[in-house]
């Protein structure tokens, strides 16, 4: 008896935590959705104007009445409802998150597959690069060049690319490097197919699967980094809704209306979770070793 | 809840110390048993003292200016509007056409280290700001100064300068022969002598035993800085911190809440000022800038933001400040101002810039250019660095500017007189009648014909919309029980030389 519920309880535990793990995994899948979602079409559903404020409903707590309408989560400092800013800001971190990914692994995947499979001056001079950019905490050059330039979306999008191609070399590099010497490709070299179509025909595709899983993980600090900088005030300008501004808003009245800032934080902190536990399952689904 | 935990802890900790200072009076007998009543006390103002130089480049800074009034003495101290009392002077009067002005020392008063202050030691200070060229300076351009003899001193003007008065009440008298070094621990004849001071952190201080009124009844007095606002609010009510002032109107409503406190709100010379770059084409017009004022309910965003501290402003200067003239209030009315705008000319594709530094203004810019968009009008609020944003003020490089005016010494002279003459160039508008109205108020001592003057003054001002002008602001304070004697001063710099704490 004993020895058969203890020879069956492991059993038992593994299909739990089994059917646990995809009903996460589903969990997540309808969160990011609910994100993109609140992304693509929530502006269209919840109209908001950054600029305009209604100082006569200013910190209002969730629930209560507004001239137009119900603010669910309540309003902020001069007014604006928390429920917009948080669907608003949605679709700026998102995009901004996306863009900054697509430009950094474009031009991560290529500096570091040309390096890997071209080696010699060219892998030094890539290497060498990231080195150097290693040597700085990305969120701080970020930082650096926010703080020089004027505010603007096109601001942000440079001082988180500049750092964040890194990843992306890196890890292309690396690939590149042990797919050269796999057999098609010396086949591919030998029968005279050109560098350029071998780079991107028979060693570029390889890149994907990991290069998929890291843009997601990087996609989630990016979505950070850009509310950290507009928390700082360096970041988007005042009139493009941000996550980052809306809890820098909030900051002040933490004590008597805390749902400024709650709420946006609680946005970005879910969507950043949910992006990195994304990551964590593409990872092992690519991951070579 | 937890308002209450967070002050049990302190609570305990001052009856501690209450009872182990009991012990200690009991016990041995080395302080004098009178003065032991006063106390000490914390006090917390919203700006850092990084510097104890009352003469050079932080002269006007507030910081300085509430060390140098716990440490130094003035000639005169401005009370109100056109009231002033004799601190280091008994006596001062104008010659006749107000350029020159004699000051009658008080007899018998010494520096903290024995050293008399003389009229060579008021002469040497006054030189010693000129020499410095700070912000100070700048009221006594061209000016000399010489001692006919040791208690008087003759302070010469070149031309008519009747708000002298009210100038020469931001100067303390330091020892003749100090050098920048000596404000580390600075000789004084005020009220209180330094204990230890880090620059930007706390200044600790005690009673001046030679200080010429009677030295003040407190034991101990600290000023700290706590940068950020919660903290400090947080400071007062758990008792670290005694009176602190200039606190956010959100902040004041928890605060009222609390029994152990007292919040006041005095009326302060501050007007929030939005100049409008009269220089610019698109707002070189009168009824354009008048149409853009008319456009914003002031009154609205002043109750609603600035319920505690915030009077909507029917004038150019404050009410308690003399020259003050009250106008007939610009009527909120966005249909008129929009046509006033399209009738004009109005270009309604430039962006304005309304620029900014200091932090309490940050909702008060952005209702603004939420009431210009509903006319179309485009603002993008700016919030800058105080370094910065003085720098592109001075530099005219602005549309629309909004900053708090004091007036210096509670007199017009320091306010209209200094920034609206076309020579001082600070707003861009320039125009001849006002120029003379100011100048032939600087010329006379006769305070109704001043006053007049001012009015007139304040009128073309008001009228031709050099800026809008919403808002008179109160200074609030706030004190814990056991602080007796603690007057809030309206330019937001009180004196502690009267104030006792029986909880400290």
């Amino acid at each position: 008896m004993s020895f058969r519920s203890l020879a069956e309880r492991p059993s038992g535990r593994t299909s739990g935590r089994t059917s646990f793990r995809s009903l996460g995994g589903y969990v997540i899948y309808v969160i990011l959705g609910l994100y993109v979602f609140a992304a693509v079409a929530g502006p269209y559903l919840v109209p908001y104007d950054p600029v305009a404020t209604i100082v006569t409903e200013r910190l209002l707590p969730p629930g209560s009445a507004t001239a137009s309408g119900t603010a669910w989560l309540g309003t902020d400092g001069v007014g604006r409802d928390v429920f917009a800013q948080v669907v608003h800001g949605a679709r700026t971190s998102l995009a901004i998150g996306l863009v900054v990914v697509l430009v950094c692994s474009l031009v991560g995947v290529a500096l570091g597959a040309i390096a890997g499979y071209a080696g010699g001056f060219a892998d030094l001079a890539v290497a060498r690069t990231i080195d150097v950019l290693m040597a700085f905490p990305g969120i701080l050059l970020a930082i650096v060049i926010a703080g020089l330039l004027d505010r603007g979306v096109d601001v942000v999008i440079i001082a988180l690319s500049v750092a964040g191609w890194i990843g992306f070399a890196r890890l292309s590099r690396s690939v590149a490097l042990s797919i050269r010497e796999r057999d098609w490709v010396d086949a591919a070299r030998i029968m005279g197919v050109r560098t350029p179509a071998v780079l991107t025909r028979h060693v570029v595709p390889f890149l994907a699967g990991p290069v998929v899983a890291l843009a997601t993980m990087e996609l989630a600090s990016v979505v950070l980094s850009e509310a950290a900088l507009s928390f700082l005030g360096l970041g988007l300008p005042p009139y493009i809704v941000s996550w980052g501004q809306s809890i820098a808003s909030g900051k002040e009245y933490l004590a008597t209306a805390w749902w400024i800032s709650a709420f946006p934080g609680i946005a970005l902190s879910v969507l950043v979770v949910c992006i990195g536990l994304l990551g964590d399952r593409l990872t092992k689904r690519f991951a070579q070793r | 809840m937890k308002l209450s935990t967070r002050r049990a802890v302190p609570a305990l900790a001052i009856t501690l110390t209450l009872l182990a200072t009991t012990a200690c009076g009991g016990s041995g007998d080395d302080s004098p048993g009178d003065d032991a009543a006063g106390g000490t006390l914390t006090a917390a103002g919203p700006i850092p003292i990084e510097n104890l130089d009352p003469h050079g480049p932080s002269s006007m800074d507030a910081g300085t200016q509430l060390a140098a009034r716990a440490l130094f003495s003035q000639l005169v101290i401005s009370t109100g509007p056109g009231e002033f009392t004799g601190e280091l002077a008994t006596e001062w009067e104008p010659n006749e056409d107000t350029s020159q002005w004699t000051f009658t020392l008080r007899e018998g008063v010494e520096f903290s280290d024995g050293e008399p202050v003389d009229a060579d030691a008021v002469v040497a200070s006054f030189e010693r700001v000129l020499e410095l060229n700070g912000p100070l300076a700048g009221n006594f351009v061209d000016y000399t100064v010489e001692a006919p003899d040791e208690s008087t001193v003759v302070f010469d003007a070149g031309k008519p300068d009747a708000s002298f008065v009210a100038k020469i009440s931001s100067f303390f008298v330091t020892p003749p022969d100090v050098s920048d070094a000596s404000f580390q621990d600075p000789v004084g004849s005020g009220p209180f002598v330094v204990e230890s001071f880090t620059p930007g952190q706390e200044l600790t201080m005690t009673p001046n035993p030679t200080y010429w009124d009677g030295a003040p009844a407190l034991e101990e007095l600290t000023f700290q800085s706590i940068p950020e606002v919660s903290a400090r609010m947080t400071a007062l009510q758990t008792g670290e911190v005694d009176v602190t002032w200039a606190m956010p109107d959100d902040q004041i409503a928890a605060l009222q809440g609390d029994t152990s406190l007292t919040v006041e709100t005095v009326d302060g010379p501050g007007v929030v000022t939005m100049w409008m770059n009269s220089g610019e084409e698109t707002l070189q017009e009168a009824a354009v800038r008048r149409a853009l004022w008319q456009a914003v309910d002031f009154e609205e965003i002043t109750t609603s933001l600035f319920p505690e501290t915030g009077t909507p402003a029917d004038s150019v200067i404050s009410p308690v400040v003399l020259g003050y003239a009250p106008q007939e209030p610009v009527a909120y009315d966005p249909e008129a101002a929009k046509a006033a705008l399209e009738d004009a000319g109005f270009d309604f594709d430039t962006t304005l810039e309304l620029q900014f530094s200091q932090p309490q203004f940050r909702q008060f810019a952005q209702a603004v250019a939420s009431d210009l968009a509903e006319i179309d009008v485009k603002v993008e609020p700016l919030e800058k660095e105080q370094a910065v944003f003085l720098e592109d003020l001075l530099a005219m490089n602005w549309d629309i500017n909004l900053q708090q005016i004091g007036s210096q010494g509670y007199d017009a002279a320091t306010n209209l007189g200094r920034l609206y003459p076309c020579a001082a160039g600070r707003t861009g508008y320039c125009n001849e009648e006002l120029d003379s109205l100011l100048a032939d108020a600087e010329a006379t001592s006769d305070t109704a014909e001043r006053e007049d003057l001012y009015a007139q003054a304040t009128q073309i001002i008001w009228e031709d919309a050099v800026g809008m002008y919403p808002m008179f602001v109160g200074m609030p304070y706030a004190w814990r029980e056991g602080v007796e004697g603690f007057v809030p001063a309206g330019d937001s710099i009180p004196y502690f030389t009267d104030v006792t704490n029986s909880d400290g």
